[in-house]
């Protein structure tokens, strides 16, 4: 398997600690590579502030016309920050356009001529955001499964982290 | 502080601990278990660096700036700010008539504005400067009156109106810097310029008028830097109340004072014999009184301080120097002069002047031989300026009391150069 000998502390896709058996849970081979790049994917330059050249900063397109030329610059781009990651693999990337304000990102991460592991997400022209195409299933939306109104009825708790505010 | 930890260091010794009891391999710049550590070895060096600057501002070696300020506070020494440099005594700076003209006051006006010209001595007379239109007995010269030396380096300002009169030449008045530090402070005689003949109304008179400074003004000085004060802190133990160390602690912090002697009981019982040795060889009757003033604030009740400054013993000295053809005379004796000066000004009140060093001063430079026509002593008057009583030395060195101090400017050398 893939960057087995690589094991980190799993980060999840909407960036927090996992817990298993009351430990921290681990990652490692294509899901850790995969969990690297979609922090790159989403992290400006100085997001992360002891590391100045961490973060593919693709806010830098905001306002690009959704071009073929501007897909091309994409492309490149991605291509030249994503390679540091996964040495010794190599990434392929697509860029399709979806509307007039976004593009589709399909990346194939490449060993010895094979596709080891594909990943998508969308970029928006307008605002920037990344929508990660990432998720993982065994995260519970406490705000989903726990939905508790407000004494005026209007008001549900929005997400996971509300529980831990509430109780400081 | 014995040990301090560096972010490095933390971070090395925290990835190495986890790597020998977790599996964890990644510690790259976007892992998760780097980024754990970097937070923990980051707030973790904040931690030490804290640690660090509690330790060194309780430590007077290292400590610096308020933190000194404050420990400096427990052992009752303050941090002295700079002074501006001033002369509060009548007996320093004045203007005088230049006495090549040889008038006094009265004829000097009237002869600036003689009776063809009287509606100027009547302007004067209305804006205050003379006292009558025709029988002048002073002439005003107001407070601000700015004075400065040559260069205009150093500037000083009049505190007050003073009164050229009839029946003498001078009007001393007190002066004080315009600027801070010891930057401003002035050597004897440097304070020449004035700016009276800005004053539309004196400008006429006030090209016969001269000024200058009997006595230095050595009393600017910067603020106290970190170095003096841990240097004062020092002392603090060893210094206290009216004990030896206390009075010449205080008395070397006031600007001007070089070196002091200390004699108790030179005039009896509970008497102390203070000599000041100022920065400048002359010491002005300003910076005795401060000295004066420092001292009685110390000494115990009942006791009584003398303060004198040195005798001075004035030096004169007259030399034939020979050189080669074609050596211009000034590029000899101006450096003779002023290296003779400064080596004899500089020698501390008590010490002797050295024949040989006199000799290598002289024969610096282009000079192949010298003859001596006389070497002198005399009781200096800093006062007039003038060197009585004079004795011929011989070509040897010079011994001096306790109290004395040798004293020669550039007007007591005189020096002939000579083609051999």
């Amino acid at each position: 398997m893939f960057y087995e000998g690589m094991k980190d502390i799993l980060l999840s896709f909407d960036q927090d600690l996992d817990f298993a058996n009351g430990d921290l849970r681990l990652t490692s081979g294509v899901d850790l590579i995969k969990r690297k790049m979609q922090r790159y994917l989403t992290a400006e330059v100085g997001d992360w502030r002891l590391y100045n050249d961490v973060g593919a900063s693709l806010s830098r397109f905001i306002g690009e016309p959704n071009t073929r030329a501007t897909a091309e610059e994409i492309d490149g781009h991605l291509k030249r920050e994503l390679n540091k990651i996964v040495y010794p693999a190599t990434i392929q990337t697509k860029i399709i356009p979806m509307d007039l304000e976004s593009v589709y990102i399909n990346i194939q991460l490449f060993f010895l001529n094979s596709i080891i592991e594909e990943i998508t997400c969308s970029f928006d022209y307008i605002n920037g955001f990344v929508y990660s195409g990432f998720d993982d299933k065994t995260d519970t939306i406490i705000s989903d499964s726990n939905i508790e109104f407000n004494e005026d009825g209007s008001t549900r708790k929005p997400n996971k982290y509300w529980d831990r505010i509430r109780t400081q | 502080m014995a040990v301090r930890r560096t972010f490095q260091d933390i971070k090395t010794d925290a990835k190495n601990r986890l790597m020998a009891s977790t599996p964890i391999t990644d510690f790259s710049s976007t892992s998760t278990a780097g980024a754990l550590i970097d937070i923990a070895s980051l707030e973790l060096e904040r931690a030490y660096n804290t640690l660090d600057t509690a330790f060194s501002v309780l430590d007077p070696t290292q400590a610096n700036g308020t933190f000194l300020d404050k420990l400096a506070f427990f052992k009752g020494i303050t941090r002295s700010g700079s002074t501006t440099p001033v002369d509060l005594t009548t007996s320093n700076f004045y203007f005088f008539i230049d006495p090549r003209i040889g008038m006094n006051i009265t004829n000097l006006v009237k002869t600036v504005y003689p009776d063809a010209k009287r509606q100027y001595r009547v302007q004067l007379f209305r804006e205050g400067y003379i006292d009558d239109v025709d029988n002048i007995t002073y002439f005003k010269i107001p407070k601000g009156t700015a004075v400065s030396n040559v260069s205009e380096s150093a500037t000083y300002t009049t505190i007050e109106d003073t009164f050229i009169r009839s029946d003498s030449n001078e009007a001393y008045v007190p002066v004080i810097s315009s600027n801070t530090g010891a930057f401003s402070n002035v050597q004897a005689n440097e304070l020449t310029k004035h700016g009276l003949s800005l004053n539309s109304f004196l400008k006429n008179v006030a090209l016969y008028i001269n000024c200058t400074n009997r006595y230095p003004i050595t009393n600017g000085s910067d603020s106290m830097t970190d170095v003096d004060l841990r240097y004062q802190i020092s002392l603090a133990g060893a210094s206290i109340g009216s004990n030896e160390i206390n009075i010449r602690r205080k008395l070397l912090n006031i600007p001007g004072v070089r070196n002091i002697t200390y004699t108790r009981g030179r005039y009896g019982n509970g008497t102390v014999e203070i000599i000041v040795e100022g920065i400048s060889p002359i010491v002005s009757e300003g910076l005795l009184r401060a000295v004066e003033e420092s001292v009685n604030s110390s000494l115990g009740g009942g006791d009584k301080s003398y303060v004198y400054r040195p005798e001075y013993h004035g030096i004169e000295l007259n030399i034939n120097v020979f050189t080669d053809v074609g050596i211009e005379q000034a590029t000899v004796i101006d450096p003779i002069k002023n290296d003779i000066v400064a080596y004899i000004n500089d020698i501390p009140m008590g010490d002797d002047i050295i024949w040989n060093r006199l000799v290598d001063i002289i024969m610096t430079g282009p000079v192949k031989d010298f003859i001596v026509s006389y070497f002198k002593l005399g009781e200096y008057d800093i006062f007039n300026k003038m060197n009585k009583n004079q004795k011929v030395l011989r070509y040897a060195n010079q011994k001096q009391k306790y109290n004395q101090k040798w004293y020669i400017d550039t007007g007591m050398i005189s020096c002939c150069v000579k083609v051999s």
